[in-house]
């Protein structure tokens, strides 16, 4: 597949005068145009107001203005982000005859604000639903690595996107995985950080209780400086964090000596491929972890989350599915439906149980700094897979690709799911999780795997 | 809720009751599938309603005045 320069290259080019903004992003949306209809990430190109952006940018920098760290780079947005002048679709055939956003999501603003310059907007499981990125009303995007293979979901085009090279980073959201587990199966990096550090103002929600969005990106150190770019406290988000921001970058450069790695097991250690455990081995091996840690009753905290995600979408989504139930996505309109019917106590129940299982997991963390586990228990299934056999049981496969995220989400710790490359098969993400606002620890010890050539890339 | 599995009940008529009360029409095509899953949910949500929480452990949910 194609590899264009990552953002940082591309902003530094632009900023030294070598390319223009308005070169680098003509080229991006040529090479949409040309690629997408085969890739099918792009559900929006939203090419004049790029080129319009471009130019001025490369005005900015004639004028001996900073355009900012991240100058003149494409980027990209999973379709439930507000695009001032675009309908929000959050890949439903139900939000078309919504009207334009006013004004731009607060994540599209802040990169924005930082030069990036937004070229479009991202096919998704209808209202986030699923983790296949498999739409019917927007058709499936498939794994570039494999296009016989799902992406993944449901941030399936901002994945797959990044991993195509049409964009060098894009954005998505996560609430029990869906940021995670498109990114390890496309073979990109994702950062779903600490619930609430970054604003979800402008991004057509999901279950309020456990949204969160985040940025994908080929390098870490894209990765990095996008996220850096969103932080800061945001009134129009009531989740979002007060704290100031606690910019990352800095830290690819610590190093991981005195950090406290361990291994997750329990949940975390069950029911993967063996290529999977391999690649986990190998990566605790490269750590030189010797200590395994158990959160107590995952299989709970995973139902909860189950139960919480199912209850709030189905809540948000009820006058819709009394006025045209027909016309949800078939793959979400049962589970939709089924969901508004949980009863108040089940739900309370899973909210207890979220604050309980919180706790334990902060006093895990009085002893051990970053843990790791598998991403997904398999790399990218065929499309039309529906089980999967691992060591003798039987699973169906669209909800155990959420098997090692959902408990973390569920929670809020912040996650990077660092992918690992090897020749000859299909890329394998792997999950570095930190105490909630330790997002600068998952990227000490990302770059380090990475300096150490671990990620076979 | 009961703490019986799925298969033993039949949550056909709790369907029914729930949806005349959300006002939710659900056409007779897709009656299975959405019985199917609230069948899926139940069996779910046993391990979350069996786990006895201490009555100090307050809900997750938070509102800032």
């Amino acid at each position: 597949m194609t590899q264009p320069p990552d953002a940082l290259t591309l902003a530094a080019a632009v900023k030294a005068g070598k390319l223009s903004a308005a070169t680098v992003v003509d080229a991006a949306l040529a090479d949409i145009a040309t690629r997408n209809p085969s890739l099918n990430c792009f559900t929006e190109v939203t090419a004049e107001r790029a080129r319009s952006q471009a130019q001025a940018i490369d005005n900015a920098i004639a004028a001996g203005q900073d355009p900012g760290p991240l100058a003149g780079v494409p980027f990209a947005v999973k379709n439930l982000f507000d695009i001032q002048g675009v309908t929000t679709l959050a890949g439903a055939k139900l939000n078309q005859g919504n009207p334009p956003a006013v004004q731009d999501a607060t994540a599209i603003a802040r990169l924005q604000q930082a030069g990036a310059v937004l070229v479009g907007a991202l096919n998704m499981d209808e209202y986030a639903y699923g983790f296949v990125t498999i739409n019917a009303h927007f058709g499936t995007t498939p794994n570039p690595h494999d296009p016989t293979r799902m992406a993944g979901g449901s941030s399936g085009g901002s994945a797959a996107a990044v991993a195509a090279g049409l964009v060098p980073f894009s954005l998505g959201s996560d609430t029990n995985g869906s940021i995670r587990v498109p990114a390890a199966l496309c073979g990109v990096y994702g950062l779903k950080p600490t619930y609430g550090r970054l604003s979800r103002a402008g991004a057509f929600l999901f279950s309020s209780s456990l949204d969160h969005v985040g940025p994908m990106a080929r390098s870490l150190a894209d990765l990095a400086m996008v996220y850096d770019m969103m932080q800061g406290p945001d009134p129009a988000d009531p989740i979002c964090t007060q704290r100031s921001p606690d910019f990352v970058t800095p830290y690819l450069t610590e190093g991981i000596e005195g950090l406290r790695i361990a291994r997750l097991g329990g949940h975390f250690d069950r029911g993967m491929e063996p290529l999977v455990r391999d690649v986990l081995d190998d990566v605790v091996d490269a750590l030189a972890i010797a200590t395994t840690v158990e959160f107590p009753e995952t299989h709970r905290a995973r139902a909860a989350a189950y139960l919480i995600t199912a209850c709030e979408g189905s809540q948000l989504h009820l006058e819709r599915l009394r006025q045209n139930p027909m016309a949800f996505d078939p793959a979400t309109r049962d589970r939709f439906l089924a969901g508004a019917m949980i009863p108040a106590t089940w739900y309370v129940q899973a909210q207890r149980l979220r604050r309980w299982y919180r706790d334990r997991v902060r006093d895990i963390f009085h002893d051990v700094d970053v843990l790791i586990a598998p991403t997904t228990p398999c790399v990218a299934p065929p499309l039309d897979q529906t089980t999967l056999d691992i060591d003798g049981t039987t699973y169906p496969l669209r909800p155990h690709l959420g098997f090692y995220t959902q408990p973390l989400s569920f929670i809020g710790l912040p996650v990077i799911s660092i992918p690992i490359h090897r020749p000859g098969h299909l890329p394998i993400g792997i999950q570095l999780i930190a105490a909630p606002y330790q997002e600068a620890l998952l990227f000490r010890v990302a770059a380090w795997l990475a300096e150490k050539g671990v990620m076979g890339r | 809720m009961s703490a019986e599995p799925s298969d033993s009940i039949d949550l056909t008529d709790y369907v029914d009751a729930i949806a005349k009360a959300l006002d939710l029409t659900i056409p007779d095509e897709i009656r299975p599938g959405v019985v199917a899953n609230v069948e899926h949910l139940w069996d779910i949500a046993q391990p979350v309603l069996a786990f006895p929480l201490p009555d100090t452990v307050e809900s997750a949910a938070t509102f800032e005045p």
